[in-house]
């Protein structure tokens, strides 16, 4: 079963994905609320899988993202981008984000995009 | 065009449009003299989907032509034809295409197709022997051992992304950077992904990558698939003449080479449909509501009743509404609107033809054809253009003879050119030829009774627009194109009909040029709404000079009792609006009223109203036809009609049948 970190500053963000995931197999072991705690608890848990949202306080996703790929650079990351911040995921992608979805979406855009990471 | 069979509607359309691309590629293989891979392979499916569906609808006539052509066209596929062979195959293929072009329009209009395409299919058949018993030489095939194991292969993949995944463009951008490691170059169609515009494209069309890797073609589909929201891939190995033409020799710098050839490739293919096709019926309809939306939101909002009571939420709710409409009513004219680059290609031909025919050499030079008109009026513009470079072509032209003695490139030029200009589209269509000969165009004139003036009173801009007079040539023979003299007078009323008006200018000896200038749209106008009695009406906004309460000492009366009025130095006619149409109104006397100075086609004059409300963007509906089918004569002075934002009904002045 594999794991996820969820990380988004909104706390329905958190709680909507975290519902999704479960349903379908993946096991939620962790929440950040920004980027310098997805930093700290990446260390302490190890998740096969994080899902990184852009725009939040104290430390934005781009520079989460590339923080812990330099810690791990094989780590799986998924950025859940608004529409509008294209430069952001390209910048992202070029980095070593797995890939990206975009907000709104629904529960199967969120488990295939999951399903696509071995 | 429906024919009310929707399988008949379906084959006409699909194998017109598939006409049409035929003849576009071989228009392209003609003048660069050269038959490329893909252009053969394209008009070889082509012809094989025509013989088809042909075949399905038992015109076998049809279904033989094709099935000859496309014979050819396999053989062409397979071995090689020399320069020398060319002029026969466009010769032969140009005129199958004319035939069942010809047969499709009888079919379109309750016909059945009845010319007898032995004769071309025997002439096609000959050649094709001919060419297979002299026994082309193969050149040298994709040679599988230049293969080598060291050496990079070319792949061709086409990806659709899953639609609600969005930001397609970036999903391909990620695509290309996976597969840098793989590959030693990458290129993609659409060329650039940073635009938003891409993303749209990417979403309809799909993102074609070209890659040139030592990998395998699993390897390399593994990666792709790595990315998400792959909905569709399809991958293949290109054949080197394929890759080469890609690719391009190996000291050129890879990247570059590649973008661009593969912008050559797009353009190759381009005529195959990118878009859906939708019935014009919906789109019109489609208009007419976005029309409705309009006038009814400004009801809403305008309403006597809510105006003057301030409540925020419903302002703030009815400016939305009101920025929703106009992005939807902007999109939806858009989509009417289509490059002008369709109609200009189809030139190309009409050249072709003539040069055929008149020995004499031309080329046609296209500017602007990105520019955009709405479709009805394109539609309309075909046939004054096609008429005008005929006349350049009959006319204008100096053979190649005359044309190098005097000092000019043999090979003519005709340009076509299309621009805005304000609200308007600008057409040009000029050659370097004859130009108009002033002197000449009076002496017919003058013989045929047209004009009356002194010689030295007619400018020249009254003595080019001669030509469009009706019955008028000055050429002595009549071809079978142009000199009948029934031509420019019939481009003149077709170019009125869409609100268009044509300019001429000549230098002699020099060329002459006719500029057609068109309103981008008819549907949608910006008025002056003016009030006479109790009655508004709106005057189009663009043909109104100025506007100004008269002094009386102005006003005079000329000879035979007509108002008039003096204007900084210029005469001009009043006309009464409330006489001319029989309104009651208290305001008669000039001083009482305003003056509004329009100009015409038919010239300036001052209409006389009771007063200006207001500027107006209106929306332009016809006059329903329950109207003005009781009218006698067609409703003069009255274009149309709108419902303005309090309800009220108001017509449309056409000024042009006014004065």
């Amino acid at each position: 079963m594999k794991t996820i970190l969820i990380v988004d500053d909104a706390a329905f963000m958190r709680v909507s994905i975290k519902n999704m995931l479960s349903k379908h197999g993946y096991e939620v072991i962790g929440e950040a609320e920004n980027g310098k705690v997805a930093i700290q608890k990446y260390q302490e848990l190890l998740p096969d899988i994080v899902t990184m949202d852009i725009t939040m306080p104290e430390m934005d996703g781009l520079a989460s993202l590339k923080k812990i790929l330099a810690i791990n650079p094989s780590a799986n990351v998924i950025m859940v981008s608004a529409m509008g911040q294209e430069s952001m995921v390209r910048e992202a992608v070029l980095s070593g984000a797995k890939g990206f979805i975009v907000k709104p979406f629904k529960e199967d855009i969120i488990v295939s995009a999951l399903s696509n990471i071995q | 065009m429906a024919t009310g069979d929707s399988m008949l509607d379906t084959y006409l359309y699909e194998n017109t449009q598939l006409l049409d691309s035929l003849e576009s590629i071989l228009l392209n293989c003609e003048s660069s003299g050269h038959f490329s891979s893909d252009n053969i392979a394209e008009m070889f499916r082509i012809l094989h989907t025509i013989k088809g569906s042909s075949a399905m609808m038992d015109f076998d006539s049809i279904a033989s032509l094709a099935h000859a052509l496309e014979d050819l066209f396999d053989y062409m596929r397979q071995n090689e034809t020399h320069k020398s062979d060319y002029a026969n195959i466009n010769t032969l293929a140009f005129e199958a295409v004319d035939i069942i072009k010809a047969e499709m329009q009888k079919i379109q209009g309750g016909a059945l197709p009845d010319i007898d395409t032995a004769p071309l299919i025997n002439r096609i058949r000959e050649f094709h022997s001919m060419l297979t018993n002299r026994g082309s030489n193969p050149t040298a095939e994709c040679d599988e051992q230049a293969r080598a194991a060291d050496k990079d292969r070319c792949y061709e993949a086409k990806v659709f992304f899953n639609p609600d995944a969005k930001m397609e463009n970036v999903r391909a951008f990620g695509l290309v950077k996976s597969l840098g490691g793989l590959c030693s170059s990458v290129a993609t169609v659409p060329e650039d992904l940073l635009g938003e515009l891409s993303a749209y494209t990417i979403a309809a069309d799909g993102c074609t990558l070209y890659m040139a890797s030592k990998e395998d073609v699993g390897t390399l589909e593994k990666k792709i698939r790595e990315t998400f929201f792959i909905q569709s891939l399809e991958i293949r190995q290109l054949e080197t003449q394929e890759a080469e033409k890609i690719f391009g020799p190996a000291e050129q710098e890879q990247e570059k080479a590649i973008q661009s050839v593969a912008q050559n490739f797009e353009t190759a293919v381009a005529h195959r449909q990118a878009f859906m096709s939708v019935s014009i019926n919906k789109l019109d309809m489609l208009m007419d509501l976005v029309g409705e939306l309009v006038i009814t939101e400004a009801t809403v909002i305008r309403n006597p009743e809510v105006v003057n009571l301030n409540i925020e939420s419903f302002d703030k709710a009815a400016r939305q509404l009101h920025k929703l409409t106009d992005e939807l009513q902007d999109l939806v004219m858009s989509i009417r609107m289509v490059p002008v680059s369709s109609a200009f290609h189809k030139m190309e031909r009409i050249l072709r033809d003539m040069s055929v025919k008149t020995g004499k050499r031309a080329k046609l030079v296209i500017y602007g054809e990105d520019t955009e008109l709405d479709k009805n009026v394109l539609d309309h513009l075909s046939d004054p253009l096609m008429h005008i470079i005929r006349n350049s072509m009959d006319h204008g032209l100096e053979s190649a003879t005359e044309r190098e003695a005097l000092g000019k490139n043999p090979t003519g030029e005709i340009k076509l050119e299309a621009r805005n200009s304000g609200s308007d589209v600008l057409i040009t269509v000029s050659d370097d030829g004859r130009g108009l000969d002033r002197e000449k165009l009076i002496d017919k004139g003058i013989e045929k009774g047209i004009i009356h003036k002194n010689r030295d009173e007619i400018t020249d801009t009254e003595a080019y627009n001669l030509i469009f007079a009706p019955g008028f040539s000055t050429k002595e023979q009549v071809s079978e194109y142009s000199g009948r003299g029934v031509g420019m007078d019939v481009v003149m009323k077709n170019i009125r009909d869409i609100g268009g008006s044509v300019n001429l200018a000549s230098g002699c000896g020099a060329g002459m040029s006719t500029t057609i200038r068109i309103p981008l749209t008819l549907a949608i106008i910006d008025g002056m709404l003016i009030s006479v009695g109790q009655s508004s009406y709106i005057i189009p906004l663009l043909s109104i000079k100025n506007s100004f309460k008269p002094n009386r000492e102005d006003l005079i009366k000329d000879p035979t009792g007509n108002e008039m009025i003096w204007l900084r130095g210029e005469c001009y006619p009043i006309v009464r609006l409330h006489q001319k149409f029989d309104i009651a109104t208290d305001v008669t006397n000039f001083c009482d009223g305003i003056l509004v100075l329009i100009e015409a086609q038919t010239g300036a004059f001052c209409l006389f109203v009771d007063r200006l409300i207001g500027e107006q963007q209106i929306v332009v509906k016809s006059i329903p036809e329950y109207i003005s089918r009781h009218l006698n004569t067609p409703t003069r002075g009255i274009s149309g009609c709108t419902i303005l934002g309090d309800g009220n009904i108001s017509l449309i002045l056409n000024i042009n049948g006014l004065n």
